[in-house]
Formats: structure tokens, C-alpha cells, sequence
């Protein structure tokens, strides 16, 4: 039984032309749509694509009178290369709502208790540990079979700096040239937060500080499918898929 | 059961920039050039990126906020901060995707400041802009009701922006998906998935709408 996700993905190649007629895909997705739910899934979405590309009509043009408008509130130059130090010196408005001041107020002042504390007496040892506790060593990664990913359930430290959790993310991926993660936390963009394994050992981390809360996420290995963390708790994305879901 | 797979694009107009790869090629250059010529003060150059981009640009606009009153008016600020970021401009990009990047950005900075907030891109466009969605005249789309189509471009604009915007250079624009990832800068992966979400929350919002 094809999984969901991957029956999405071979309808999405159907749509966009990447199925070569013949190929073992399309056969493929000719013996998935003998299931008439995923027949009239994809009939549906086949009819829907056609009304999105006649979306596409022309605007209705006013031709030179357009060109004409733009070119009259142009500049008489274009404006020099902007440099870093005009984007500092460069002054600009901030518009802060009441509720956005006072946030930025209470933050100010979790700080500076914060501050105030970490600068303070430094306590008895056995009140240390209640402060600020170092992050815990890495679990043992369990074996894995070639080429299969298997993740490390991400470590929450309760590192608390300025209302973020410092949380460690590992994932075991021996064969990954590349691993990242993606989640809401960075909308799920998925090439800005890398994972690296500096050791060579196949284990893949990344530290990352996150507000308090439930997180989704998912871990993309060499630019593939996201995929979820086996060892985390997982829930449907809604798209057929799994999402894993990190509380702190 | 078996499923009919032949679909159809002959209603959609071509792309302006649908031409063979030599063409485009040389249009790559001249465009550079005319980049360069515009830097050094030859502003009236400009023109000819406007009279070529124009189309691509209000059309874009138009799907992504729905509302023909605003289209004109976003797509001259568009091609306003184009020329005012010329300097910034890398040669090594298209002019095109950079431009489109700044019109998706124009008409996301409208909704913000319009209802402020994800639930303004969410939001529908109102009767008259759906209903003028609905009647541009184009006898080679006959085959899509008037009505039809208003209900699509609803839909379209209930869907979170980040959706809206890949269903829209995507499926109704078919911009490859490399010049999308030019575009939004974003990796492959993540514009396939949400291609594949966006196309998933449109086919349920209209099987919804037609049930009510």
C-alpha cells in the first residue's frame, strides 16, 4: 500500500508534466487510480488545474498609458548602491502598538531580573543546579540500517535565556551530505536551518533556541522529502504525511 | 476504475516569455545591457523593461491580491522599486524572476497593510472584485463559466498567502519551477510541498463550496 504522501507526490508529478508516458511511474499511478477515490482525487485535481491555467487572461492592458504613468514617476537617476554604513546611519519610523510596548517592557524586565540573578552572589552548589544546568550529553544513537535516516529525539536544555529554550536537534544519518530542518518555527523554509556533523560520525546536530510552546517539524536530508522524526511523537499534516511535534 | 489522465491547456495565452532558449538567451544579454546603459544614466531605457514586463507584472499582482482597483497602482510601485533597487540588481539572475520577486512582495506589503496580519492574505476578495474576476472577456475561455471562475479566484484568495503565492506562479502563471524557486527563494523541496498543499486546500475549499 502506497503511503499518502507518496501518492501525492505522483499525482503532483501527473500534474506538472513530470511522468513520462510508459514509465514505471505512470503505470504506477494508473494502478493507484483503479481505486475510484484516488480516480476521482485525481480527476478532480486534473479539472482544477485547467481552471487555474484559464485564470491566466490577459489584464486588461491600457498599453502605453501604463508605460507612461511609470516612466513620469521615475527619478532622474537610479539612486547609488546602498551601502551598510548609509543602512545604519539611516534613520527610520517604528510604528509599536500599546500591547507590543508593554510586551517589549516585560520582556526589558524579565532580563534585567535575569541579568540581576546571573550577576548576583553566586549560590550554593546545591542551588546551582536549579539555575542553569548544562545540556545534556547526547543519547546513544541506536544502530541504523544503510541509507535509512533515523533521528535523535530532539533534547530540550533548560537553558533559559530571554524567554527561548535552547533545544538540540540530532538526527543519525551516516550517508547525508546534508541535513536540515524545517519546521513553523522558520515556515518551514528549508535552507536556513543546517544541521552539522563536524566529527565525521554520522550524527547530525543543531542547537537552536525556541520559544516555549509545541512545535512541528521534520528533518530533509541531500534536499529529499521532509521526513519525520521516528523517535518523536508524530502527527498527521493533514496532506497525508507526518509532521513530528516537539512541546517545551 | 480506470482515470482519465488527458487534461488540456490550449485555453491559457502563452507566456511572454515562452521562447526558445536562443531567444531567451539573447534576451538574457540584452537585458543586462540595457541594466547597465539605465545605471550609467540612460533612464529612458527603463521603458522598454516595463513595456516587456508589464503584463507578467499587473497579471501577477492581480491573481496574487484579487482586486483589479489596486493591480495598476501596485505593478507602478512595482516597477518604481525595481528601478530605485537597480544598483542592487546581480546580473547573474533574470531580470524577470528579480522583478517578479519585488511584484510578489508588493502585493503581500498591500494585504499586510490592508487588514494587517496572515488572516488578511486569507482574506476573499470582495463581491466586485470576484464577479470582475469573472469577466475578462476571452472567447478562448468559453470553456470556463463565468461562474466557474469566480469561484476558483474565491478560493484562491482564502488560501494562506504562502500558498496562494507558489498556486499561483505555479498553476495559474506555470512558471517552472525553477524560476519560482528564483522568485520566493525557496529550496526545491519546500516549493514542491507546498505546490502539493496549496493544490490539496483548493480542491477541498471548492468541494466545500459546492456542497453548500
Amino acid at each position: 500500500m502506497m503511503k499518502r504522501r507518496d501518492q501525492l507526490e505522483l499525482m503532483r508529478r501527473r500534474l506538472d508534466d513530470e511522468l513520462p508516458p510508459g514509465s514505471a511511474e505512470a503505470r504506477e499511478l494508473e494502478a493507484l487510480c483503479q481505486d475510484p477515490a484516488r480516480a476521482a482525487e485525481l480527476a478532480a485535481l486534473e479539472r482544477l488545474a485547467v481552471e487555474l491555467g484559464a485564470l491566466r487572461t490577459p489584464v486588461p492592458d491600457d498599453g502605453a498609458d501604463f508605460v507612461a504613468r511609470v516612466m513620469r514617476r521615475l527619478p532622474d537617476r537610479v539612486p547609488a548602491r546602498r551601502s551598510a554604513l548609509g543602512w545604519l546611519t539611516r534613520p527610520f519610523a517604528l510604528r509599536v502598538t500599546p500591547a507590543l510596548g508593554l510586551a517589549a517592557l516585560g520582556i526589558l524586565v524579565a532580563t534585567g531580573v535575569l541579568i540581576s540573578r546571573l550577576a548576583g552572589p553566586r549560590p550554593q552548589p546545591a542551588a546551582s543546579s536549579a539555575s542553569v544546568s548544562t545540556p545534556p550529553a547526547p543519547a546513544p544513537v541506536a544502530p541504523l540500517d544503510p541509507g535509512v535516516s533515523l533521528a535523535q529525539a530532539p533534547t530540550a536544555t533548560n537553558q533559559l535565556t530571554s524567554q527561548l529554550i535552547e533545544v538540540r536537534f540530532m538526527l543519525s544519518a551516516p550517508n547525508a551530505r546534508a541535513v536540515t530542518l524545517v519546521g513553523d518555527f522558520n515556515d518551514w523554509r528549508g535552507d536556513e536551518l543546517t544541521l552539522s556533523d563536524p566529527d565525521h560520525d554520522g550524527v547530525w546536530t543543531l542547537t537552536l533556541p525556541l520559544p516555549p510552546g509545541r512545535h512541528a517539524y521534520q528533518f530533509v536530508v541531500d534536499g529529499g522529502e521532509g521526513r519525520p522524526d521516528p523517535n518523536a511523537v508524530a502527527v498527521p499534516d493533514g496532506f497525508g504525511g507526518q509532521n513530528s511535534v516537539l512541546t517545551i | 476504475m480506470a482515470v482519465e489522465l488527458v487534461r488540456t491547456r490550449s485555453d491559457a495565452p502563452p507566456r511572454e516569455d515562452a521562447n526558445h532558449h536562443g531567444a531567451d538567451a539573447d534576451r538574457l544579454v540584452e537585458e543586462r545591457l540595457w541594466v547597465e546603459l539605465i545605471l550609467e544614466g540612460e533612464v529612458n531605457l527603463f521603458r522598454r523593461l516595463v513595456e516587456r514586463y508589464q503584463g507578467s507584472v499587473r497579471g501577477v499582482i492581480l491573481r496574487l491580491v484579487g482586486s483589479p482597483a489596486d493591480t495598476d497602482d501596485l505593478a507602478q510601485q512595482a516597477f518604481l522599486r525595481a528601478f530605485q533597487a537597480l544598483a542592487d540588481f546581480k546580473t547573474e539572475l533574470r531580470f524577470s524572476s528579480w522583478l517578479l520577486r519585488i511584484a510578489v512582495n508588493a502585493a503581500k506589503d498591500h494585504l499586510k497593510s490592508k487588514k494587517r496580519g496572515e488572516s488578511s492574505l486569507s482574506s476573499e476578495p470582495t463581491p466586485d472584485e470576484a464577479v470582475f474576476a469573472g469577466h475578462i472577456e476571452d472567447p478562448e475561455d468559453a470553456s470556463l463559466s463565468a461562474e466557474r471562475r469566480a469561484e476558483v479566484h474565491a478560493a484562491l484568495a482564502q488560501l494562506p498567502w504562502k500558498y496562494r503565492e507558489v498556486l499561483v506562479l505555479k498553476s495559474v502563471e506555470e512558471l517552472p519551477y525553477e524560476e519560482i524557486q528564483r522568485i520566493l527563494e525557496l529550496p526545491l523541496t519546500t516549493l514542491k510541498i507546498r505546490v502539493v498543499r496549496a493544490r490539496e486546500m483548493l480542491r477541498k475549499l471548492l468541494e466545500e463550496s459546492n456542497r453548500r
